[in-house]
């Protein structure tokens, strides 16, 4: 939801979203959806397992192209020229299991302008991962930092996260938001979507509920907090409710 | 960007691949030395270990191939490869020409070793290497039924036909593997996984081998084989003798062709990352 006291203009949103829908077979996981997010805001994607987030986030970095409706980042659709400045970590180890974090740096070098190699070093180093130890021989946890490294490390205008901390320790939760909080270019747009609201709600600007497919709640994390709630307050009552009418 | 694909590819490739032409050069190393040592028991593990390698290696690459093309697309490193800031042409292109290189060297060494087993065996029978050579412009000869020693222009032609034939042969297999196992991530075969690419793969092949055959033998365009080398003619293997029809070999470049952009379209249009 916007701010009404505000008006935007259209260069002031990163993500233009119109009528998106889209299915698996008779399984339809988006309808009719329509969203815009601003620059600079930290959104978190919310909802259920199945809700259709994944979907909309491989959408965004040009992995699903089966969809209808309309979908602009940066003012174009997505392909190469979105995939350039967007910054995508899925919620999966998409690093081949031969590499070690030494060959990651230098293949993310080669195809990212607007990667920092200097940076990312500094990070693997201050995380206390080996540059030499191969990639299949690191934990889940340990990769999942990885991963985050060179996600992080890249100057893109969009990061997209997906479940970013789902593999990691409690204790090293807090950590790797303060690393997400940090490192990501202040003039960027961060997409963060999560189980964990409770650890990460106070990193969020903006807020995006989905379940069965539909946008339920698109508002600012002040609004919320202004009311007296949390967000994970907000989470609770939504999909009670929302399960209660499925 | 292609030229940085190219080089990624081949690192990612060259893990198995090295550890295959390693495997092979092992074997031939204790080949070797059991025959210069005349130690008897490596003699028979070696030969054998050595030659199944050998004559499995094109097997083995394609394999290794399949298994690349499958794993850094459509598995988890796929979600890698397709936010790369490249275009789905060039990430195709990329593979191609690096699972071609791969096909070309495994070739090499079997047409390479087949060779050098024949020589080695004819000179421990005490038959002349230099008669091998003498029988191979024989041959030649014969085919281009001028007689005598053929001009170096016939010689030209008849090795550039068959370095055009392996090509084709290569760029056959590789769009036959990159569509298969394209097709066997698209609903509804995408439920067979990797095995089903394989399959796919197998009735491709056979399909295109029975199909291309008859379109060699009827189909009236071939190379003639004649005084002068080789020359086109443009009546079907069925009706002269002496020559190769060319129709199964044109439709082989037409269907590679066609199996590529069908690829193409389904990685960027069908393709959905389980």
């Amino acid at each position: 939801m916007e701010n009404r006291n505000t008006v935007f203009q259209r260069d002031d949103y990163i993500v233009e979203i119109n009528h998106l829908s889209k299915s698996y077979g008779s399984n339809q996981v988006l309808r009719d959806v329509s969203l815009k997010f601003k620059r600079g805001q930290f959104i978190g994607l919310l909802g259920p397992n199945g809700c259709g987030k994944t979907s909309l986030l491989k959408i965004l970095t040009g992995l699903i192209n089966d969809y209808t409706g309309e979908v602009l980042i940066n003012g174009k659709r997505p392909g190469v020229e979105s995939k350039k400045i967007v910054a995508y970590m899925p919620e999966r180890t998409y690093l081949a299991e031969w590499m070690k974090p030494k060959d990651a740096l230098k293949y993310f070098a080669d195809f990212y302008e607007d990667f920092d190699k200097e940076k990312a070093a500094q990070m693997i180093q201050h995380f206390n991962l080996s540059m030499d130890q191969k990639i299949k021989t690191m934990s889940k946890g340990q990769q999942e930092k990885l991963q985050l490294i060179l996600v992080m490390s890249r100057n893109a205008k969009m990061y997209v996260l997906d479940e970013p901390l789902g593999g990691v320790d409690p204790a090293s939760r807090s950590y790797i938001l303060d690393v997400i909080m940090k490192n990501y270019a202040k003039d960027a747009t961060v997409i963060m979507s999560t189980h964990l609201i409770h650890d990460v709600e106070r990193a969020f600007d903006h807020v995006l509920m989905i379940g069965n497919g539909n946008v339920l709640v698109d508002t600012d994390a002040n609004v919320i907090t202004d009311e007296g709630k949390t967000v994970e307050d907000l989470f609770k009552e939504v999909f009670r409710f929302a399960w209660e009418i499925d | 960007m292609l030229g940085k694909l190219i080089k990624h590819d081949f690192i990612g490739s060259a893990h198995s691949m090295l550890v295959v032409y390693l495997i092979a050069f092992i074997s031939f190393a204790v080949t070797a030395l059991s025959y210069l040592f005349n130690i008897k028991f490596l003699k028979f593990i070696g030969s054998f270990s050595f030659v199944v390698m050998v004559m499995g290696l094109v097997l083995i690459t394609t394999i290794i191939m399949m298994n690349y093309f499958n794993k850094s697309l459509y598995s988890d490193q796929g979600y890698l490869s397709y936010t790369l800031p490249a275009k789905s042409n060039d990430i195709l292109l990329s593979k191609a020409i690096v699972s071609f290189s791969w096909l070309a060297i495994s070739y090499l060494i079997l047409v390479g070793t087949v060779v050098g087993i024949i020589w080695y065996a004819k000179a421990k029978l005490g038959e002349s290497l230099g008669a091998d050579f003498d029988e191979l412009l024989d041959m030649i000869s014969a085919m281009t039924s001028s007689g005598g020693v053929p001009t170096a222009s016939a010689i030209a032609k008849v090795i550039a036909a068959a370095l055009v034939y392996g090509f084709i042969t290569i760029l056959v297999i590789v769009a036959e593997v990159f569509f298969s196992m394209t097709l066997s991530n698209v609903k509804p075969f995408n439920k067979l996984g990797f095995f089903g690419g394989i399959l796919i793969f197998v009735a491709v092949y056979i399909v295109i081998q029975i199909v291309s055959s008859l379109v060699m033998v009827y189909f009236p365009l071939s190379l003639f084989i004649s005084g002068d080398g080789l020359k086109l003619a443009f009546k079907s293997m069925n009706e002269v003798s002496n020559t190769f029809g060319l129709g199964g070999l044109i439709l082989q470049i037409i269907l590679s062709i066609g199996m590529f952009f069908a690829t193409n379209h389904l990685m960027s249009k069908k393709i959905n990352l389980r």
